[in-house]
């Protein structure tokens, strides 16, 4: 139970961080879904997501230190990206798998919820978006 | 030297158990007498999505009990232990080939064996099983990789102005999504790879279980086995018509 609410925790953090900065956020939607079922469901997808490995990125050798170091860094740059792409797409299709939809939320809200404080109460109302029988928001494709 | 000798034996002995260890996995071409402590399958893999690269499927061996691949994160006790390898892909050497399909003898040691993934993709949200017996031919049936596309959505041209913009845009270029791989088994035809004549007095098809779950351990993206159409509770995205809900707030700060 502990490891689910860290998990829940942590899915709280990571789904409010991973709006672009110039959108929304967006969360996951199941009417009805208990609190257990979610956490459960939300932490399984973050474990599938977590093991994500992108592809090492292979970087010309350069004997001009300057060289090979700008070239190191847009190849992490590339990896990087690489893994926030394949991670958000393993979350997004397994929670789709489980019979989740997925709602955009707009800035107000996104700061509403990430204003508060208390990590429980963070807690039941994004809950409160995700077993919602009237979801708020655009819905997304997958 | 008698030492030396022992020691020599030892290191002898040991490195045939390695070697028999690592054996496991694809072979080249039907040995004239099988192993009696190796399983085998026999298997087809068509080129993803009918095109010009050759599919790739990755097997791993199952430990039912506690839902993981053999070793994984959600069963560390059914470790096989260092150099015992967990999983088999069948990529290289197989038997027969042409320019659209291969066929595979996979040796295999006796346990149960899980489709593990295809194409980088791990079915980790529901695969299928089979047995693997000691002594035993399976004919595991043709295996078609292809990409799980989502309704309305398919392969893009890769055209000239986008290879500009990645040429220039380098690491920012806007890259299409990520969409998972899938498999189409089915049971070999009369069009297929016919079953290599040693085999075919002995050779079984293979009983498949469903609902094998695991870690995402190819690094890659997860999907079912048999694709968004076998989710057990699909949503499908709103359709244009569907008037949008009520915003709750704009979108810019």
């Amino acid at each position: 139970m502990l490891k689910s609410v860290a998990w829940g925790g942590l899915a709280t953090v990571a789904l409010l961080a991973a709006a672009p900065a110039a959108a929304s956020g967006y969360y996951f939607n199941k009417p009805g879904v208990s609190r257990d079922t979610y956490m459960a469901d939300v932490a399984e997808c973050m474990e599938l997501a977590g093991g994500v490995r992108p592809a090492n990125i292979s970087t010309p050798y350069s004997p001009n230190i300057y060289a090979a170091g700008a070239v190191a860094f847009f190849a992490g740059i590339m990896r990087s990206r690489e893994r926030r792409r394949l991670s958000s797409a393993v979350e997004r299709t397994c929670m789709a798998d489980k019979g989740y939809a997925r709602y955009q939320i707009g800035n107000a809200l996104l700061r509403e919820i990430r204003d508060i404080s208390d990590e429980e109460q963070r807690m039941d109302r994004l809950f409160g978006l995700a077993a919602s029988d009237a979801p708020i928001g655009t819905r997304m494709p997958e | 030297v008698k030492l030396l000798a022992r020691f020599m034996l030892w290191a002898g002995l040991a490195t045939l158990v390695c070697v028999s260890a690592w054996a496991s996995g694809p072979l080249r071409e039907v040995p004239t007498i099988l192993d009696p402590t190796k399983g085998y399958a026999l298997v087809e893999i068509r080129n993803h999505d009918g095109g010009p690269q050759p599919g790739i499927v990755t097997f791993a061996r199952y430990d039912p009990v506690d839902g993981d691949v053999r070793g994984g994160l959600r069963s560390p006790g059914s470790s096989l232990g260092r150099g015992v390898a967990v999983r088999v892909s069948a990529v290289r050497r197989s038997l027969l080939r042409n320019d659209e399909r291969r066929l595979f003898l996979l040796e295999l040691e006796p346990d149960i064996w899980v489709i593990e993934g295809a194409a980088g993709t791990a079915f980790s949200l529901g695969s299928l099983t089979f047995t693997v017996r000691a002594g035993e031919v399976l004919d595991l049936g043709v295996f078609s990789p292809r990409t799980d596309w989502p309704d309305g959505e398919g392969p893009t041209r890769l055209t000239a102005g986008r290879l500009v913009g990645m040429a220039l845009l380098g690491p920012f270029a806007r890259t299409p999504e990520p969409r998972p791989a899938m498999l189409e088994i089915r049971r070999r035809d009369t069009g297929d790879f016919p079953v290599p004549d040693s085999l075919a007095s002995r050779i079984v098809p293979a009983q498949f279980n469903e609902g094998a779950r695991f870690g995402n351990y190819l690094g890659g993206l997860v999907n079912r086995v048999n694709g968004r159409e076998g989710r057990p509770g699909e949503q499908q995205p709103a359709s244009p018509e569907e008037p949008p809900s009520e915003p709750v707030a704009e979108n810019r700060d």
